[in-house]
C-alpha cells in the first residue's frame, strides 16, 4: 500500500472520527496555536453538517507533489485553480453563491475533483464582510516601535472583536507619515476554514487579501512608470477600488458595496469620488481608470460619464481566476500573507527536521565506517598478535643476545674511555720546562715539587730557590715570573699566603745580596 | 521546569514527526514519519552498545593476554635501537686497542720498569724504581693503577743533567702506554747536583 493510499485511508478514518466526536484540537504548529474546547466546538457547530468526505487523491508517482491549489473566495463567489510550476492546469468556478465556511465545505470536494489537484499546498485570495482592512497613517517609527504600535492596536481590536490573524501592508509615505493598511481576519473563521481543508489533506499556507493580486495587475497596466491610476475590480456583488502608482506604492483601497453590472452609475459616482480624493489627498490626479470585470464594457461607459471626459476609462476583461494566476506567480514568501508566520515556522521545522535527518544518517554512516575500520584494524592486530606468539621463543633469544651485545658494547666503551681519556697530561715536565725557561738571570731553583691531587682533580706545586739581587729587584723579577706563569697555558694560580721573598744574611762581606723565594700554587689544567 | 521540558518534548515530537501539508496527522502516520529519524539513532545506539559491551571488552581481554609478549617485542625493539653490531664491533676494537696500552697484569710490571731504567740510563740518568702494593680494585673496568716510585740521579759525566731530565720525564709518559707521571720532586744541593723523585701511575689489566 502506497503512502498516499494510506493517507487517504487515514483521512477517511479521521473524517469518520470527526463525525463521531466533534471536538478536535488544532495542531500546535498552526498560527492559532491550540484551541480551547469552546472555540473548537463553536467552530464545528458553525460548520456544515454535511459529512466530511475524505478526498480520494489522484494517484501520484512520487511521494511529493509540488502542485499548488488556489481559491479566490470573493464576496460569495468561489473560484479554484490548480497550478503546476505557476502555470494553471485546471480551473473551476462555483455556480452558486458561497458565503459561509459550511457552504465552502459543501462545494470544495467538487472543486478538488474538477481541478484534479493532487498536492497539498493551498492558498486563498479572500475578500468578504468579516475580513477587515483598516487604513491608517502612522509616524515613521523605528521598525520595532512600529511593530509594538501595531501590536497594541491589534490587541485593542481583539478586545472588542476577538482574536484575529493580521498583517500590515505599507502604502505610500507622505509628510513623514506612513500610510498603512491593516488586514484583520477573525481567527475563528480561519480555524473553521483550516479545519475543512485539513480534512482533505490540504495545507493552507497563504491567505492573501484581494489587494495583493490587484496590485500585481496594477503594476502590469500599460502606463508610464509612477503614473497614478485607479483600478476598479468586480468582486462578486461588490467592487474593489485600488489607487496606486504603476511600479510604485499603493495610495489607498476601498470596497464599494455595489455591483458593477447592476449599479454602474453608483459605482461611477464612487470611483469619481476616489479620483477627487486622490487628487486632493495625494496631490497627483489619476489619469486613468481601469475596470477589471468579466464584462465591463457597458459599465465603462457609465463610469466615463460620471468621471468626466478628461479621464480615460478602460475595461480590462478579467476574472477572479486571472487574479488567482497573478497570486500564483507571486513568491510564497511575499510578506502580505496572513499566514506568513506560519510559513516561517513551517520552513524552520522542515529545516530542523532535514538537518536532524542528515546529521543522524551521516552520523550513522560515519559510525559504521569507523567501526568497520576499527574491526579491520583489529583483525590485522589479531594476526600480528598470533604471529608474535609464534615468534615468542625467537624474541626471547633475540632479547638475550641483544642484552649481551649492548652490555658488552657499553663495557668496552667504558673501558676504552677509562684507559684513553682518563690519562694525565705531562704537566710536571711541562711546568718544569716552563719555569726553567722563565727563570730570571741570577736565579736558581733549589727545590721543585709538582703532584697530582686525585681528589681535588688538580695539580699543586711548590718550588723555592734563590736570586742574586737586591730586595726590590728580586721582588720585581719574581713578580714578573709569577705574572708570566699565570698567563701561561698551564693557568697557574699562586697561593697568597705563600712566602714570596726572604733576604739571606750575608756570609761574606762584599758578596752580592741573595734573596730566597718560595712559590706555591695550583694548576687548573687537568 | 517540568512544563518546559514537556513543551520541549512536544515541540520536538511535532518537528520530527511533521507530515508535510498535514499538521494534525494521526499518530500512526506521525510514527511512520519518525522512522527515518529513529532508525539511524537506534542503529547508532545499538552500534555503541555492541562496541562498549561486547567488542571493546573482548579486544581488551585479548590485548591484556598478549601484553607480556608485546612488552617483550618492545624490549627487543628498544635493545635493537640502543645499539648495533657495527657499534659493538667498533667498541670491541677500541677496547682491544686500549687493552694493549695496559700492562697485562700487575705482576708483569717489572719489564716496563726495566725499559724505563734503560731509557733513563741512555739519557745520562741512573734510575731505580719500586712498585708499591696494588690497592684493592673498586671500579667496574677490569683495570687498576699500580703506583711506582722512582729515584733518578745523574750518571757521572752527565753535564746536561737538567736538559736530559726533561727528555727522560717525557719518555716516562709514552702515548702507547697507560703510564702517567703523578708527582715530581727535584732537589739541588749546594754544588748544583740534582736528584729527582718521580711517582708513576701504571695501568694494569686485571684478570677477568
Amino acid at each position: 500500500m502506497s503512502d498516499q493510499d494510506e493517507i487517504s485511508r487515514l483521512l477517511a478514518d479521521a473524517a469518520a472520527q470527526t463525525e463521531a466526536a466533534p471536538t478536535r484540537n488544532q495542531p500546535a504548529d498552526t498560527p492559532g496555536g491550540p484551541l480551547s474546547p469552546e472555540s473548537d466546538a463553536s467552530s464545528l457547530a458553525e460548520a456544515s453538517p454535511a459529512s466530511a468526505v475524505a478526498r480520494k487523491l489522484p494517484t501520484r508517482i512520487g511521494a511529493r507533489n509540488s502542485d499548488v491549489l488556489g481559491f479566490a473566495w470573493l464576496n460569495g463567489s468561489l473560484h479554484a485553480a490548480a497550478f503546476r510550476r505557476q502555470k494553471m492546469t485546471h480551473s473551476w468556478s462555483c455556480s452558486t453563491p458561497v458565503r459561509t465556511v459550511a457552504e465552502f465545505e459543501a462545494v470544495i470536494d467538487e472543486a478538488l475533483v474538477s481541478v484534479e489537484f493532487a498536492g497539498t499546498d493551498t492558498f486563498i485570495v479572500l475578500e468578504n464582510e468579516i475580513f477587515a482592512h483598516q487604513a491608517d497613517d502612522i509616524p515613521l517609527f523605528a521598525e520595532s516601535a512600529q511593530r509594538a504600535y501595531l501590536k497594541s492596536r491589534v490587541q485593542r481590536h481583539e478586545k472588542e472583536n476577538g482574536p484575529v490573524l493580521w498583517v500590515m501592508q505599507p502604502l505610500i509615505t507622505l509628510h513623514q507619515k506612513q500610510s498603512i493598511l491593516l488586514h484583520l481576519l477573525p481567527k475563528s473563521f480561519y480555524v473553521e476554514l483550516h479545519h475543512v481543508l485539513l480534512k482533505r489533506h490540504l495545507d493552507l499556507t497563504r491567505i492573501l487579501p484581494l489587494i495583493v493580486p490587484l496590485q500585481y495587475e496594477l503594476n502590469r497596466i500599460p502606463a508610464g512608470k509612477n503614473t497614478t491610476v485607479i483600478v476598479a475590480a468586480e468582486i462578486g456583488t461588490s467592487t474593489a477600488v485600488v489607487a496606486g502608482r504603476v511600479g510604485g506604492p499603493l495610495l489607498f483601497s476601498r470596497t464599494i458595496l455595489a455591483d458593477l453590472n447592476r449599479e454602474p452609475s453608483r459605482v461611477g459616482v464612487e470611483v469619481n469620488r476616489s479620483l477627487l480624493y486622490t487628487k486632493q489627498h495625494f496631490e497627483s490626479a489619476a489619469s486613468s481608470v481601469w475596470l477589471m470585470a468579466q464584462n465591463g464594457v457597458s459599465a465603462a461607459a457609465e463610469l466615463q460619464a460620471k468621471c468626466g471626459a478628461g479621464k480615460k476609462v478602460v475595461a480590462l476583461p478579467s476574472t477572479p481566476v486571472d487574479w488567482l494566476q497573478s497570486a500564483a506567480k507571486l513568491s510564497p514568501q511575499q510578506p502580505i500573507n496572513l499566514l506568513s508566520r506560519y510559513l516561517k515556522a513551517k520552513r524552520r521545522t522542515q529545516f530542523i527536521r532535514g538537518g536532524f535527518l542528515i546529521i543522524a544518517w551521516l552520523g550513522l554512516a560515519l559510525m559504521i565506517s569507523s567501526y568497520f575500520h576499527a574491526a579491520s584494524d583489529w583483525r590485522t592486530e589479531q594476526a600480528q598478535l598470533i604471529r608474535l606468539r609464534d615468534r615468542e621463543s625467537d624474541l626471547r633469544a633475540d632479547r638475550e643476545r641483544l642484552e649481551r651485545r649492548n652490555s658488552s658494547t657499553e663495557r668496552d666503551l667504558a673501558f676504552a674511555n677509562h684507559v684513553t681519556t682518563d690519562r694525565l697530561p705531562p704537566v710536571p715536565a711541562s711546568l718544569l720546562g716552563f719555569v726553567a725557561k722563565l727563570l730570571p738571570e741570577g736565579a736558581r731553583l733549589v727545590e721543585f715539587n709538582v703532584r697530582w691531587d686525585a681528589e681535588a682533580g688538580s695539580w699543586s706545586f711548590q718550588f723555592n730557590g734563590s736570586i742574586e739581587a737586591d730586595d726590590e729587584t728580586a721582588r720585581t723579577l719574581i713578580a714578573v715570573l709569577q705574572d708570566e706563569l699565570a698567563k701561561s697555558p698551564l693557568r697557574v694560580r699562586f697561593n697568597e699566603n705563600g712566602r714570596v721573598l726572604m733576604a739571606t744574611p750575608l756570609v761574606t762581606p762584599g758578596a752580592p745580596e741573595v734573596q730566597r723565594f718560595n712559590l706555591e700554587g695550583v694548576l687548573f689544567e687537568k | 521546569m517540568k512544563n518546559k521540558l514537556r513543551n520541549l518534548g512536544v515541540a520536538c515530537w511535532h518537528i520530527l514527526t511533521e507530515v508535510p501539508g498535514w499538521p494534525d496527522a494521526p499518530r500512526q502516520l506521525r510514527v511512520r514519519r519518525l522512522l527515518p529519524v529513529v532508525i539511524p539513532v537506534v542503529a547508532m545506539l545499538l552500534l555503541l552498545c555492541w562496541s562498549q559491551i561486547w567488542t571493546g571488552p573482548r579486544i581488551q581481554t585479548v590485548r591484556t593476554a598478549y601484553q607480556p609478549l608485546l612488552e617483550l617485542e618492545r624490549e627487543v625493539t628498544d635493545l635493537q635501537l640502543a645499539g648495533s653490531d657495527a657499534k659493538a664491533a667498533e667498541a670491541a676494537s677500541l677496547a682491544a686497542e686500549a687493552g694493549r696500552m695496559l700492562v697485562p697484569e700487575p705482576k708483569e710490571i717489572a719489564p716496563v720498569l726495566t725499559e724505563f731504567t734503560r731509557a733513563a740510563l741512555s739519557r745520562g740518568w741512573e734510575a731505580t724504581f719500586q712498585a708499591l702494593p696494588v690497592p684493592a680494585h673498586a671500579g667496574d673496568t677490569p683495570m687498576s693503577f699500580v703506583t711506582v716510585r722512582g729515584k733518578l740521579v745523574p750518571a757521572p759525566g752527565n753535564a746536561q743533567a737538567f736538559a736530559s731530565l726533561l727528555v727522560v720525564l717525557a719518555q716516562f709518559s709514552p702515548p702507547n702506554r697507560s703510564v702517567d707521571l703523578t708527582r715530581l720532586a727535584i732537589r739541588a744541593d749546594e754544588q748544583g747536583r740534582q736528584t729527582a723523585e718521580v711517582f708513576l701511575r701504571v695501568g694494569c689489566r686485571l684478570p677477568e
